[in-house]
C-alpha cells in the first residue's frame, strides 16, 4: 500500500472511531484546524484522542512512535489524554503515559528513520507490538 | 551526527542528573543545530538517573531543577511521571 492509500486509510480509522465515539458522546469532534496537540475531542468528557494508523506495523512488528520530525512532534507535543493505535489488525488504546511507561520499563532506545515522502529526518522510538500491548488500557479487534 | 553517537551524547547529557547541569553539556558538547533534538530525547533518559540518586531529597531537587517551561512542553511532568514509574517498578521487583 502506498501512502496515498495509507493516508487515505489513516482518514477512515479516524472516521470509523469518531462514528464510534458520536455513538457514545454526541459532541465528540475532529480537532478543527492545524492541531498537533490531539485529533478528536470529546467534550461530555472533557477527554481528548490522538488516532494513529500504523499498518506497517503488522510487517515490522514495531510500533512507531515519533517524537521529533525537525522540531519536537508527535509523541512530544502531543497533550492527548489517549492514544489510539490502529495496526490494521487491531485497535489499542492507551495513556499517554502507558507509552511512556512502555518506552522507560522496555529500555528502548531513539533511532532516526527516513520516510519516502520526508524532507527532514524523524526521531522515534520503534516499539515492539507485543511489549507495547502489555501497557494498554483496551484493545479491539480488527472488523471484518 | 550519527544516531549511536547522539545518543551516547544525550547518556552523558543526562548523567549530569539537575537539568541546568544537563543543558549545560549539551550546549558545551553538541552543534546547535542538535540541541532541540538533544532537549527532546533527554526526557527518555533523565528518569533512570534521577532515580539513582541516593535519597528522596535530591530526586525532588532534581525534578524541581527543570522549569515547568521547559521544551518540549510537559518535560517536567513527564520526567517525574517517568521517575514514578521507574521506582514502582523497582520497588516491586521488576
Amino acid at each position: 500500500m502506498g501512502f496515498k492509500e495509507d493516508l487515505k486509510r489513516g482518514v477512515a480509522v479516524e472516521d470509523d472511531l469518531l462514528r464510534r465515539l458520536r455513538s457514545l458522546f454526541p459532541s465528540a469532534k475532529r480537532a478543527e484546524g492545524l492541531h498537533p496537540e490531539f485529533d478528536i475531542e470529546i467534550p461530555e468528557l472533557q477527554k481528548t484522542v490522538e488516532v494513529k494508523y500504523d499498518p506497517m506495523s503488522q510487517k515490522t512488528g514495531n510500533i512507531v512512535i515519533e517524537y521529533y520530525h525537525n522540531k519536537p512532534s508527535a509523541f512530544s507535543v502531543s497533550i492527548a489524554d489517549y492514544w489510539v493505535i490502529d495496526t490494521g489488525n487491531g485497535e489499542y488504546w492507551f495513556s499517554r503515559q502507558g507509552i511512556l511507561d512502555c518506552i522507560l520499563c522496555e529500555g528502548l532506545e531513539p533511532v532516526r528513520i527516513l520516510g519516502t515522502t520526508d524532507r527532514h529526518p524523524k526521531w522515534v522510538f520503534l516499539v515492539p507490538i507485543n511489549a507495547l500491548v502489555r501497557y494498554s488500557n483496551a484493545a479491539r479487534a480488527a472488523q471484518l | 551526527m550519527r544516531p549511536a553517537e547522539f545518543n551516547a551524547q544525550i547518556k552523558s547529557a543526562a548523567k549530569k542528573t539537575y537539568y541546568p547541569q544537563c543543558l549545560k553539556y549539551i550546549e558545551d558538547n553538541l552543534e546547535p543545530a542538535f540541541h532541540d533534538l538533544a532537549k527532546a530525547t533527554l526526557v527518555y533518559y533523565l528518569p533512570s538517573n534521577i532515580l539513582d540518586l541516593s535519597s528522596r531529597d535530591e530526586r525532588k531537587a532534581a525534578i524541581d531543577s527543570i522549569p515547568h517551561n521547559a521544551t518540549p512542553s510537559h518535560t517536567r511532568q513527564l520526567v517525574e511521571h517517568g521517575v514514578m514509574t521507574l521506582w514502582k517498578r523497582e520497588r516491586n521487583g521488576i
